[in-house]
């Protein structure tokens, strides 16, 4: 069950999961042509909005089972919320990209969507 | 000529014989503030351009060599800085290290990933109402029900290799969730073994990986 350097999908999470910083003195490559620029910043803005998203999810399923939410609250709620989720699905896929290519790598942080706990 | 750093150890201890770096490169070391860094001098990025993969795996390869016989914090591939300057700067300023280091001295990260099965994380959607016919309050606690199924998966692995774990964190998304223990490097088959009967629901699937430099238990990253 375990892997070690001969599995390169595990060498490359590993790699990939350092928590050193990176140096400024990398150049940041930037493809600037006009499609990519657009989904660049395609990207960008939904995987914010998917953060708010699962962070407004979050609360609410902490909310239904503190029990502080009417049976029809929580379906509003998630009927919003489920809505939300199809709508950034489907921005995502007009410029090409998968609900995958929102969870933005932010190097020494992690992944945006990864919620951290010890 | 710029570098490109492997890892950082605690000085003094025995190198291994270091076989060549990224693109064969040779692998220098230098001391300095109570750390000794690894590193090779690549005239930059653009030197490995379309083997990144391959050059990824040369780096693992001498951060893993010299792993297997101390602790060490490893960089982020690919990290470069300038000049010995500037790395002499940087580990001033990370001196910091040396306390993880030695904190760290004989302990290895093993990570255990468990997620969903492909076909249990599409969900089926349409573009106007959400997933098909579902309504919202059930929308709600299947999310809520698939969390605590990755939590409670996460916890039966945490109990039963409670014994060897020094430490333990997790990171959680919406379709998975990776537990990081942090064992003694003598431990790891006892906890690999301790794991192994470790059973989960059908529509989820683990990965147990390692053992990794403890990276996601330095004090200060």
């Amino acid at each position: 069950m375990s892997n070690r350097e001969d599995d390169p999908q595990a060498l490359g999470e590993a790699v990939g999961s350092k928590r050193t910083k990176p140096s400024p003195a990398v150049p940041q490559r930037i493809d600037c042509t006009p499609e990519n620029v657009e989904q660049g910043l395609a990207r960008l803005v939904l995987s914010l909005i998917e953060l708010l998203r699962q962070l407004l999810e979050r609360q609410a399923i902490r909310r239904m089972e503190g029990g502080s939410l009417s049976d029809q609250q929580v379906e509003e709620m998630g009927e919003a919320l489920m809505k939300l989720e199809a709508k950034i699905h489907e921005l995502a896929a007009n410029f090409g990209l998968t609900p995958a290519d929102l969870n933005l790598d932010l190097g020494p942080l992690g992944h945006l969507l990864d919620n951290k706990t010890s | 000529m710029p570098l490109l750093l492997y890892c950082v150890t605690a000085p003094h201890n025995s190198t291994p014989a270091l076989q060549s770096g990224v693109g064969g490169s040779a692998v220098e070391e230098v001391e300095h503030s109570g750390l000794r860094c690894f590193f090779s001098r690549i005239s930059g990025p653009n030197e490995f351009e379309g083997a990144i993969r391959e050059s990824a795996l040369q780096f693992h390869a001498v951060v893993q060599q010299l792993f297997r016989k101390q602790a060490v914090i490893p960089f982020r591939f690919p990290t470069f800085l300038q000049d010995d300057s500037e790395l002499a700067g940087y580990l001033r300023e990370h001196s910091g290290y040396h306390a993880s280091l030695a904190r760290l001295r004989d302990l290895v990260q093993m990570e255990i990933r468990i997620s969903y099965q492909e076909s249990a994380t599409a969900a089926p959607t349409d573009t106007q109402g959400g997933e098909s016919g579902k309504s919202g309050s059930k929308y709600l606690r299947d999310r809520q029900a698939r969390k605590k199924k990755l939590e409670s998966a996460a916890e039966q692995f945490h109990e039963a290799g409670h014994a060897w774990i020094g430490e333990w964190r997790t990171r959680q998304s919406q379709d998975k969730i990776r537990c990081f223990a942090l064992v003694n490097r003598s431990s790891v088959q006892e906890f690999e073994h301790a794991l192994a009967n470790v059973q989960v629901p059908a529509d989820l699937t683990v990965r147990i990986t390692g053992p990794w430099p403890a990276s996601e238990f330095l004090d200060n990253p």
